[in-house]
């Protein structure tokens, strides 16, 4: 039983310490289907397809 | 890890009201997970692309098994077969999508390791999910199906590796995850061992 509890104190802690490092804003963002800082994945980057976390042709020009 | 972690728990609990529910009807389970697989595949970024959803999934069939006797553990076994084919479609709407990504911005023969890697994972738990369906576990031979099974080890080392080897910024929670994984099922292990031993002079 100590097992079990030992266990749920351990994901309850990376629950906490994933709300404290990753923004709430970010993780919402993703669940509606915006690719975000600290959610962009890393095979994006590879690929080329966004840089800095803009995607291609949404880079801010200065205009 | 938010979301990861948030899943293992919105899953645990969904096994712990609905278990019986979820063996009763788990074709009509898998049915929407298709229909939620196919939609999502459909989008560009959602958390069944990215590979999340079947994460969790797997995360709980896999430590299912090493926790300690509860009622929890009771559940969490009786509806893993149907956990594992659900992360099983999850993942492979996650392989598929980054399989066309790969094709069509021309990396998939200069992908990093853990592209591969996660191609391996899904190769070897297709015939494990197959075999977790009811009525075509029930064509197989129990030695035979354990036999396959053993295979699940491979894969869930697999996609461990596939992780941690994409060094996000996610890189330590992946570690901590596969450190616990593996501490519990040592001591899993370990503890039936103990228990052959004793039963053994009785014999």
């Amino acid at each position: 039983m100590v097992k079990n509890i030992l266990l749920l104190i351990i994901l309850m802690m990376l629950l906490v310490v994933g709300i404290m490092k990753e923004p709430m804003r970010d993780t919402v963002d993703l669940m509606a289907g915006a690719s975000t800082e600290t959610y962009r994945t890393q095979i994006d980057l590879i690929a080329g397809v966004s840089e800095g976390g803009y995607s291609q042709g949404s880079y801010p020009t200065g205009e | 890890m938010t979301i990861v972690i948030g899943l293992i728990f919105i899953l645990g609990l969904c096994v712990f009201i609905f278990q019986k529910w979820i063996r009763k009807w788990n074709l009509y389970v898998y049915g929407f997970a298709i229909l939620l697989s196919i939609f999502s595949f459909t989008q560009e970024t959602t958390i069944i692309n990215m590979g999340y959803v079947g994460l969790s999934f797997f995360f709980l069939v896999m430590i299912a098994s090493t926790m300690a006797p509860s009622t929890l553990k009771k559940k969490l076994m009786g509806n893993r077969a149907e956990l594992a084919v659900l992360g099983s479609i999850f993942s492979v709407t996650h392989g598929l999508k980054y399989i066309i990504f790969a094709i069509d911005y021309r990396f998939f023969w200069e992908a990093p390791l853990y592209f591969y890697l996660g191609i391996c994972a899904v190769l070897v738990m297709i015939p494990l999910a197959l075999t977790s369906l009811m009525f075509i576990r029930k064509k197989m031979k129990g030695k035979s199906w354990k036999k396959l099974h053993q295979l699940s080890y491979i894969f869930y080392a697999l996609i461990l590796i596939h992780v941690i080897l994409i060094n996000n910024d996610r890189f330590l929670f992946y570690i901590v995850l596969t450190i616990l994984y593996v501490v519990y099922k040592t001591m899993t292990l370990l503890s039936k061992k103990g228990e052959v031993k004793k039963i053994k002079p009785a014999i």
